[in-house]
């Protein structure tokens, strides 16, 4: 069964995964979040300044930490999952069941790639702005996509990993 | 074949494949509104994944995360148990008791039950063994009194229950989840000091007992964290996410400088982990978004709902009924995913009874903590047990009592409502 | 091509609300006058895209949404020029609010709505945005100085409460509500139906400064993808139909708001809420505030189409 990766906090996951870019990524932007959170309380409390813009930012943020995490939490086996039931099988019914579970990661990940990309070009051809900071909306949808992409990568490669270790 | 049939029916199927919950309910939502409704509502589902995430109130998730994490790095912990031991004395069923304080208060940091279950397991379990107490039951009590950290404020839970449920305080919430989680910390104790006296775990004499004031003064830095944070919202200083934000800083303040246990590159460490915990949370949101989506255009929320209001005319049974179903939910799914699945059918049901949000929020989280440590799926016994070097199996003995005993403790919730609201309508919010 | 059995009709509140009523009048008149042809069911919240009701168009011109009942504001991320009716001071009164929208402003606004894939049908309101509070009265910009305002859909909002000296915040209705009520933001505005309807005097908003700084429009709108598919004479019945339910609305989005009748102010304060009818010396004084925002965002807008309002108002 595998679940939260709290399960591997006793021993130093640092050295246990290699590195990857996508932990780099997330690890900023979570600080970003925080720093943002951080700032907004001072700002708030101790200048009149405006400062309720950078929600726009950390919400951002949040769809890339999320994103990001998503495809670290495939390679680390991390994302809550219901395994009671593949492991009572014998092995050509965990094979079909896996196969199953693989195709549905796959085919949920492609159609966000293919409908993500579809609206990050519709908003880019219709110049559509956002809502509180004016900026094009496809600089921030594109990264649906894209960070799409990468987890669909690392669904393959474990899958790959998976494959080559039953051999 | 109804579209209702094929929302509920690929969800079963992809999630016992062994799929992530969040693929299977992303997936099973897109399967119904395609052959539910068309290829242009599919066409939906990027906007509602971003959607669905892009929320600010969301931002609290990962920072509360992160919060319980850093104090859990900071050797916050080791301080509590220190502290509780000079309270509670060397006694038979002294240690178990000391390990269910701790969980209790670093339930008040932490948002989620299986941090703070790493944390309080790592530093218990080899001082458990040495006096007698069996590994597996170790592991069953810290699994179970974690679960509490869900309904002792912060919580993650009750976030996304106030984000669900429109026009609900999450700081009414919070409130009101403090006795209901020292009453479910109760139902551990209870339990597990008469298993141990029975058995005779942990010595009465033996291990020295720390002195009490000096403990005290080194485990005030953690002790007060949950301060800042219910005072904070208390005195309308701050909101919830700001109260989040303010929390995080002060831990790093203690990690950093006060208990000096932390570096730059644990704090790079923290970051990144947390990253990808928010994340496995955040990616059930996001594509739940997509099940609930389908199964409020395709009316299947609303069958389900009417079937459920027309088994009985009694309140009472309904809310006994439901609290069954969302118990027995708790088994397999997550609390996220019981929420986001549950609630959208639950809502109407709630305001046709008259059911008070908060109470019923607050009743649901107990469910939900008590999944936390009920087999199959048991995300803060997976990781006691680990740290014990136990099989999952063998915790079953044990793990029966509190379970249990939690069960009694909903009871009284549902028997006497003020367990939960009375603190709230104390501090004044709207319950 | 075959008549869907339902077409789903997006709108942000739904029944009590003006807005909601008239979208059930839309779909009710339209069942009728089509014999049970074309049945239509209403889906609030905005629902149909998670609740962001900005990316209701977007939906709305692909199709994803059949047809809506929107807030110019919600589609002004996608129409700049839909940012006309949120010119602070703009529109003075309910004459010059009809005055564009049934004169030539409202004729080039349907126009770009048409150009974009979207057949828009005809005009409902939601009234006049006033300023609500839980902090105190507002009478000038410095009473406002520092509050925490939770506005909607647009840049332009943010400029116009930044040059008040206020801090907006942008989020949706769906987020707006436990905003308010956790004192993550201070105030609102919106018009006082949404107020008296949501009951926001219970989340603490007690003090209102009513000031019509903007209007908010209502467009009743079907997606091309299915407009197409209809026949001529269905097409006049959903047209028509869609007159009528906006006329019913905006009689409904006026009542207890006009000279004639004010009860819907001494509802308010029968709540205890505190109202403030601005005089005209304190109005100007946001007025003037607001200048530069109206100026740079005329540019944005397009000169032209500002000057047509300007003038549609003044001849009103
Ligand atoms: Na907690
Ligand atoms: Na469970």
């Amino acid at each position: 069964m595998e679940q939260e990766t709290a399960a591997d906090t006793e021993d130093s996951p640092q050295e246990k995964y290699p590195f990857r870019i996508e932990e780099a990524i997330g690890a900023l932007a979570m600080g970003l979040i925080c720093l943002i959170s951080i700032l907004n309380v001072v700002v708030r409390y101790a200048t009149n300044v405006s400062f309720a813009f950078t929600e726009e930012y950390s919400v951002f943020l949040l769809v890339i930490v999320t994103f990001v995490g998503a495809g670290l939490a495939y390679s680390n086996k991390g994302h809550i999952c219901i395994t009671f039931v593949v492991n009572r099988f014998g092995r050509n019914g965990r094979a079909l069941l896996n196969t199953i579970s693989f195709l549905a990661s796959v085919s949920l990940f492609v159609m966000l790639v293919y409908y993500g990309s579809d609206l990050a070009i519709d908003e880019y051809l219709f110049e559509e702005t956002s809502p509180a900071l004016g900026y094009p909306t496809w600089i921030y949808t594109m990264w649906l996509p894209l960070l799409s992409l990468a987890v669909l990568f690392r669904i393959f490669q474990v899958q790959w990993n998976d494959l080559r270790k039953k051999r | 074949m109804s579209a209702h049939v094929i929302l509920l029916g690929s969800f079963f199927l992809i999630l016992i494949s062994g799929a992530p919950i969040s693929v299977a309910l992303g997936l099973s939502g897109v399967i119904a509104i395609f052959f539910g409704l068309d290829m242009d509502a599919v066409a939906n589902m990027s906007t509602i994944t971003y959607a669905s995430i892009a929320k600010y109130p969301l931002i609290a998730i990962p920072l509360f995360i992160l919060t319980g994490m850093i104090f859990e790095r900071s050797g916050v912990a080791e301080r509590l148990v220190e502290l509780s031991r000079a309270i509670v004395g060397p006694r038979r069923g002294g240690l178990a008791l000391v390990a269910i304080l701790v969980c209790l208060i670093m339930g008040g940091m932490s948002g989620s039950g299986p941090a703070d279950a790493a944390a309080v397991a790592t530093v218990m379990i080899p001082s458990m063994m040495k006096e007698g107490y069996p590994r597996a039951f170790s592991a069953s009590i810290i699994a179970a009194s974690a679960s509490t950290a869900i309904l002792i404020p912060p919580s993650i839970a009750l976030i996304v229950y106030s984000i669900m449920v429109p026009g609900v305080d999450l700081r009414a919430l919070f409130a009101a989840g403090l006795f209901p989680g020292l009453l479910a910390g109760l139902a551990v104790a209870v339990p597990a000091l008469i298993i141990s006296r029975r058995n005779g775990y942990g010595s009465d004499s033996g291990a020295s007992r720390p002195p009490l004031g000096r403990s005290f003064v080194r485990a005030l830095p953690g002790l007060f964290a949950p301060v800042i944070i219910l005072g904070g919202l208390r005195s309308g200083l701050f909101t919830p996410t700001e109260a989040a934000a303010v929390a995080v800083s002060y831990g790093l303040i203690v990690g950093l400088f006060l208990h000096r246990s932390m570096s730059m590159r644990d704090i790079y460490n923290v970051l990144a982990e947390s990253a990808q915990i928010s994340a496995v949370v955040m990616i059930i949101i996001s594509l739940a978004g997509i099940f609930a989506f389908a199964g409020s255009i395709l009316g299947t929320f609303d069958a389900a709902a009417g079937h459920i209001l027309s088994i009985s005319d009694s309140p009472m049974v309904v809310l006994i009924l439901v609290m069954f179903v969302v118990l027995l939910a708790g088994m397999v799914l997550d609390g996220v995913s019981i929420y986001l699945i549950a609630l959208p059918l639950l809502m109407p049901i709630m305001a046709t009874l008259g059911w008070n949000q908060v109470w019923f929020g607050v009743l649901m989280a107990m469910n939900v903590a008590i999944g936390q440590f009920t087999p199959p799926v048991a995300v803060n016994l997976m990781v006691t047990a680990k740290i014990a070097n136990v099989p999952i199996e063998a915790t079953m003995r044990w793990v029966f009592w509190p379970i249990f005993a939690m069960i009694l403790s909903v009871g009284l919730v549902i028997a006497f409502p003020s367990i939960a609201l009375w603190l709230p309508t104390v501090l004044g919010y709207k319950v | 091509a075959d008549y869907k059995s339902e077409y789903k009709v997006s709108t942000v509140v739904p029944a009590p609300f003006p807005w909601g009523l008239a979208a059930d009048k839309w779909i009710e008149l339209v069942r009728e006058r089509s014999d049970g042809r074309i049945n239509m069911k209403a889906y609030p919240g905005t629902q149909l895209v998670a609740g962001e009701q900005t990316k209701e168009f977007t939906a709305v011109r692909k199709g994803a949404i059949d047809m809506s009942v929107s807030s110019t504001i919600n589609w002004s991320p996608q129409i700049p020029e839909m940012n006309i009716f949120a010119l602070p001071f703009l529109i003075p009164d309910y004459k010059a609010m009809d005055a564009l929208t049934s004169g030539p402003v409202g004729e080039e606004i349907f126009e770009i709505v048409r150009s974009k894939g979207v057949e828009p049908l005809a005009w409902a309101e939601n009234g006049f945005r006033e300023l609500t509070n839980s902090k105190r009265e507002v009478r000038s910009p410095a009473d406002l100085e520092g509050m925490k305002i939770r506005v909607v859909g647009s840049p332009l909002f943010n400029d116009t409460f930044t040059a008040f000296g206020a801090n907006p915040a942008q989020m949706s209705w769906a987020d707006a509500k436990p905003a308010l009520t956790t004192g993550a933001v201070d105030g609102q505005e919106n018009p006082l139906t949404i107020f008296t309807i949501a009951k926001m005097h219970l989340v603490g908003q007690m003090y209102v400064t009513t000031w019509g700084y903007v209007a908010d429009p209502l467009i009743f709108a079907v997606s091309h993808r299915v407009w197409k598919d209809f026949t001529p004479e269905d097409q006049e019945i959903l047209r028509q139909s869609a007159i009528d339910a906006g006329a019913y609305g905006i009689e409904i989005a006026r009542k207890g708001l006009t000279e004639g009748d004010d009860s819907l102010y001494k509802e308010l304060e029968s709540l205890g809420v505190t109202v403030t009818h601005l005089t005209d010396e304190e109005r100007q004084k946001f007025v003037e505030a607001s200048r530069d925002v109206y100026e740079k965002w005329t540019e944005i807008i397009g000169q032209d189409l500002v000057k047509k309002a300007e003038d549609s108002v003044a001849n009103r």
